[in-house]
């Protein structure tokens, strides 16, 4: 396959993989916690999605309609009453208390909906597009322009509304936000909400292309966390950057390495990443 | 001619595009005091770092006692004689002060044991004025203590440079006082101090040497007298009242 | 004599009693014997993760890639014939010497970054272990050799040695905890700024605790991978074998010394009361009692019934 084609490729995953990441990455810069359960927020959207395609024939791009403002509500609600009281605590405890709330949200849905893959069947043309000797399927780029287009939605709302600004104010200096009048408790919860959204939209856009599994989640978390590092925390910019490089990481390193070491070369990269660049592409040092 | 103890030639820091300290030298004998003094942002605590190792400089050379220390770090520069206090004060919240001395005995100090470490910390609590502060955890003692605690830390590795960072910011003037009293005893001993400080009653009475920062740039130093009178001094942070107050003058 | 002294006593003597005992008492109860030994192994993992984690204040993920890496180890080297003896200690020098240059270049991170690098060892160790298909079986995994026979004789053995080794590892713990080492480490995990500034080589302290934490890692995998019999990477690398131990430690007591031993005991006696019997949402279960500990008790079992004792 030339080289083109699977940077292409990359690209086309990578979109999709900044939607993942958008929210992952606000959340972990705002908050100054890593949501464990992110992976599982976005197998949940996924489900979403299948559900409503089998009983509702609805287009999943159509789903994020759906499962972004649900899963924000979910998100809004378990930060306000459940994160909040853990939200001071040292790294390891966010980090434990998230994990435990991952734990419950994916044998949940194991139980509820068994590990069996489901696919959404039959909704876009199976012929792909052709851009001179490269091809598109229509899938991919329908989603992956999705998903980069609701990281530049997020992007837009953080820095043009009241809500978003105070958001990002409140990421750059929390006392001073609070002596402003915001009120912090309401922007963590709505951080919160619209990081769990984005990972429903993403999970939506997944479902599109791939079977959906709880299964999926460390995946799905594994490419966050390496997204966010990648191009920045606490950037929306920078998790669309580093989701698209990650793409292409991993697409060449199936390429040239193999397949089977697809998540090797990500967290070499990650690691490589953390002891040159820790602020990755775009962000800015010293959020630990 | 002899080595100096401190010899920081042409010491420069960037941060990105700012350059926080820019091209600075100066020396410091044995056993001298030296004020250091600036407006806030001149580069003071910058230029610690930079000599106690918590910061690399971007150009120029440091040594200590004959040695260069350009870049080592500051556990090294501990253990050689090279000790700081910080302007808001770091205590290990979970020792008592005992501990919190014994540790930069052990460690800095280099004591054999534990009991050892304490037998010291015992004295230095002594010396600074804090016995009864002993088993008391850092939450429980007053600011003054703390800071004193602070220079007890410094003082028990045996320095033979220590820096102070603003030591009596938040202290009242009895406080203060005694702070100075303390700080006099460990000179008496023969250890070279640098003294940041903005108050300069203070300095007046301490140090009879002063450098002064303004921008990053070193814009005097020598003898106080001297520097006080120092047109651009004046100009840039001390003003004709806060000259005349240096030199006991008063208008 | 100090308290330290009757502590030390008292572990070395309790663990002695243990070890020589409860072969004897629990032979013929073979479900008895399976939960002391995970006990055992929980409270190795436990323990070892405690001096990075808990004296160092350290938040690793990297418990489970050392816990991989020696049930390899010990699995590749008795396929070739090696005694368990050898094997046992070649995974935890594997683990060791892994761990020093690793240590070294992940510990230069803080917090969330340090936390996510040292899950990555996991991974990568995983991913690599799955790919040398030749040396190591690849997915298929690998069947631990003369691990056959009497499963009774096979049960006590496993249960002693993992007595012993956690024993060890507990009495491991306590002489960081007292040591130089050990203030040291206090220091970092207090104050890293200021304990440098009082002439505590960091960097050097903390490589040595994270070496000292991966070696009984280590030798527990090897341990496991005899006493099962048969491991693939998806089991061994699992990234509960990282976060159960921190369960078990939070449950106890971060940074105590029996905080491992009383919060092993919990989360082992949990698991199989409760979790047992409710089986496909069992780890769903460990969630809740994750939250639950938490938000209740986040000190643990231990410091919450021993009010705020200083450096003794």
């Amino acid at each position: 396959m030339q080289l083109a084609q699977v940077i292409l490729n990359g690209l086309l995953l990578g979109g999709l993989y900044a939607a993942m990441a958008a929210g992952f990455s606000l959340v972990w810069g705002v908050l100054n916690i890593i949501n464990i359960a992110q992976g599982s927020a976005v197998v949940l959207g996924s489900y979403v999605a299948y559900f409503a395609w089998r009983y509702a024939g609805l287009n999943p791009l159509l789903a994020v309609a759906l499962a972004g403002p649900l899963l924000f509500g979910a998100g809004w609600v378990l930060q306000r009453f459940l994160i909040q009281r853990v939200i001071a605590a040292p790294v390891l405890i966010t980090l434990v208390f998230t994990f435990g709330m991952d734990l419950i949200l994916n044998n949940s849905m194991i139980s509820l909906f068994t590990a069996d893959y489901r696919k959404i069947e039959g909704v876009f043309p199976t012929v792909p597009l052709s851009l001179g000797s490269l091809t598109l399927p229509v899938d991919r780029l329908l989603a992956a322009a999705a998903g980069i287009g609701a990281a530049f939605a997020l992007h837009v709302y953080l820095h043009k509304s009241r809500l978003g600004r105070a958001i990002v104010a409140v990421r750059m200096d929390r006392q001073t936000a609070e002596l402003m009048g915001v009120r912090v408790e309401i922007i963590y919860a709505t951080t919160f909400g619209l990081g769990l959204a984005m990972a429903g939209v993403a999970g939506c856009l997944l479902a599109a292309i791939f079977p959906t599994s709880p299964l999926n989640s460390a995946y799905y978390l594994h490419i966050a966390f390496v997204a966010c590092v990648l191009g920045g925390l606490g950037s929306v910019l920078g998790a669309v950057a580093g989701g698209l490089l990650l793409g292409v990481v991993e697409s060449l390193g199936a390429l040239f390495v193999g397949a089977e070491y697809g998540t090797t070369v990500a967290a070499v990269v990650l690691l490589l990443m953390l002891f040159t660049r820790p602020q990755g592409l775009l962000g800015r040092a010293g959020y630990e | 001619m002899m080595a100096a103890l401190l010899d920081v030639r042409n010491v420069s820091r960037r941060f990105g595009g700012l350059k926080a300290i820019d091209d600075v030298s100066f020396r410091l004998n044995e056993g001298e005091i030296v004020g250091l003094i600036g407006s806030n942002g001149a580069g003071k605590t910058t230029l610690v770092n930079l000599v106690t190792g918590h910061l690399r400089p971007s150009q120029g050379e440091i040594s200590f006692r004959g040695q260069r220390i350009t870049g080592r770090k500051p556990h090294e520069l501990a253990s050689s004689g090279l000790m700081r206090t910080f302007q808001i004060v770091q205590p290990f919240n979970a020792l008592t002060a005992l501990d919190n001395i014994a540790a930069a005995a052990m460690f800095a100090g280099g004591a054999r044991s534990l009991s050892g470490a304490r037998e010291q910390a015992d004295a230095a609590l002594s010396s600074l004025g804090i016995d009864h502060c002993r088993d008391h955890l850092p939450a429980r003692m007053t600011l003054a203590e703390r800071k004193r605690l602070e220079l007890a830390r410094a003082w028990v590795a045996k320095p033979k440079l220590l820096f102070l960072d603003e030591v009596n910011a938040g202290l009242n003037t009895g406080e203060i006082e005694g702070v100075l009293g303390m700080i006099r005893k460990i000179a008496a001993e023969g250890v070279a101090i640098v003294i940041i400080e903005h108050l300069m009653k203070v300095v007046k009475g301490l140090c009879p040497q002063l450098i002064v920062l303004h921008r990053g740039q070193l814009l005097a130093s020598g003898p106080t007298d001297k520097v006080a009178r120092n047109p651009s001094v004046i100009a840039a942070y001390l003003g004709t009242r806060g000259a005349a107050a240096m030199l006991g003058e008063e208008r | 004599m100090t308290s330290r002294g009757r502590l030390a006593i008292a572990i070395i003597v309790i663990g002695g009693l243990a070890c020589a005992g409860l072969p004897l008492i629990l032979a013929g109860e073979p479900y008895l014997m399976r939960l002391v030994t995970m006990f055992s192994l929980l409270l190795v993992l436990a323990a070892s993760w405690n001096i990075v984690g808990g004296f160092t204040g350290y938040p690793s993920f990297a418990t489970g890639a050392f816990f991989g890496l020696g049930a390899y180890v010990a699995a590749i080297l008795q396929a070739k014939g090696v005694d368990w003896r050898l094997a046992l200690v070649a995974a935890g020098l594997a683990g060791g010497v892994l761990a020093g240059p690793v240590g070294y270049g992940v510990l230069r991170l803080r917090g969330h970054y340090f936390a996510v690098a040292s899950l990555m060892l996991g991974t990568i160790l995983k991913e690599l272990t799955t790919g040398w298909s030749d040396l190591t079986g690849g997915g298929m995994g690998l069947t631990i050799a003369g691990a056959g026979g009497d499963p009774e004789v096979l049960a006590s053995f496993a249960l002693r040695v993992s007595l012993a080794l956690a024993v060890l590892t507990v009495l491991l713990g306590a002489a960081i905890k007292w040591s130089r080492l050990g203030f040291g480490l206090d220091c970092i995990r207090m104050n890293e700024t200021a304990a440098a500034g009082i002439g505590v080589d960091a960097q050097k302290l903390k490589t040595y605790a994270f070496i000292l934490s991966s070696i009984p890692s280590a030798v527990a995998g090897a341990v496991y991978a005899g006493w099962i019999g048969y491991i693939d990477p998806t089991d061994v690398y699992d990234v509960m074998w990282s976060v159960k131990p921190i369960v078990a430690v939070l449950l106890g007591g971060l940074g105590t010394i029996l905080g491992p031993v009383i919060g092993a005991a919990i989360f082992v006696a949990l698991e199989e009361i409760v979790w047992r019997n409710v089986l496909s949402f069992s780890a769903g279960g460990l969630g809740v009692l994750i939250v639950l500990l938490l938000l209740v008790l986040p000190a643990g079992v231990l410091p919450s019934l021993v009010s705020g004792k200083t450096r003794s």
